[in-house]
């Protein structure tokens, strides 16, 4: 249980983060900082409340099936963009 | 090999033994998610796609909607997920138990809060005019133009199609926490496997805020 409570006071900290991130004069790179730290609160959630470990090696797969399909959708349009 | 979680008499036919159907139900769970990565994962992408055409008018239209109430619904939206884990942690000790319940209804009312929240955002960004195709008439849009109809198209699908999930979420989550006794539904929730995939959907809705909300809400709020 006192896992659980680290994990979310550690969202509620990354939360305030990203908030103060933005309101930096970051330019072009708030947009990354953002996402990075949503990725990072992303994983925190997976982690811990959805007992990521504990898992079977198929429903691990399926995990990362949909992240890794996810990445191609966007790599393979951001190229396309890239080169045109 | 006997789970906790399935009783004998819960057990399929097509299954060998407890451990086995609580490990098709999870992986059924996590298939399902997966194809909602996707399904969330165009629209990231599109919006990804017309924010690097329309950088000016995003952080525009971004700078429309009310940070502090953003703010506040992520932080409902992660405590409804902590009350969630610990649900379904107790639930995992001695089945159905009460706290168990207690901690998926308290859930539930925060879901319930953040669609409050939510409504109550839109009201404010329609009364302004700013809702793709009404704003012709206003001069709501003048200042962003093109770009700023898109990230308002993008922010109320996204942010649309989020709230129904969370919606069809506190509906599961008030079935497990009582709801679903009077509907003689007790003996299907009565099992541990029922309460890790209700809470599993419901960190997977908690996460697609978690990108929504930077996406949406903090683009160059320091106005540099």
């Amino acid at each position: 249980m006192k896992r659980l409570t680290y994990a979310f006071l550690a969202l509620l900290l990354l939360l305030g983060v990203s908030v103060w991130i933005a309101t930096l004069p970051l330019g072009a790179l708030g947009w990354p900082a953002g996402v990075a730290i949503a990725l990072l609160k992303a994983l925190v959630v997976v982690g811990v409340f959805m007992e990521y470990r504990r898992q079977s090696w198929e429903s691990r797969a399926a995990a990362w099936a949909g992240g890794v399909w996810l990445l191609f959708l966007l790599a393979l349009v951001l190229v396309d963009l890239g080169t045109r | 090999m006997k789970a906790a979680g399935v009783k004998e008499a819960e057990l399929q036919a097509q299954f060998d033994d407890a451990g086995q159907q609580e490990r098709a139900s999870a992986l059924g769970m996590w298939i399902f998610l997966a194809t909602e990565v996707l399904f969330f994962g165009v629209l990231f992408v599109g919006y990804t796609v017309y924010r690097l055409a329309y950088p000016e008018a995003f952080v525009w239209g971004s700078g429309h909607l009310d940070l502090r109430l953003g703010t506040l619904n992520t932080a409902v939206l992660l405590g409804s997920s902590y009350l969630v884990a610990l649900g379904a942690l107790t639930a995992s000790g001695k089945g159905t138990s009460r706290r168990a319940r207690l901690f998926f209804g308290a859930a539930a009312l925060l879901g319930c809060l953040f669609l409050a929240v939510k409504g109550m955002e839109w009201y404010h960004v329609w009364e302004e005019g700013l809702f793709p195709g009404r704003g012709s008439s206003s001069n709501s849009f003048q200042e962003g133009a093109e770009g700023g109809r898109l990230f308002f198209g993008f922010y109320y699908v996204m942010t649309g199609l989020h709230a129904l999930h969370v919606l069809i979420g506190v509906c599961v989550l008030a079935v497990m926490a009582g709801v679903g006794g009077p509907l003689g539904w007790r003996r299907r929730i009565g099992n541990r496997t029922a309460w890790e995939l209700a809470g599993l959907y419901w960190h997977f809705v908690d996460i697609v805020w978690l990108f929504l909300f930077p996406l949406l809400y903090l683009i160059e709020r320091s106005g540099g």
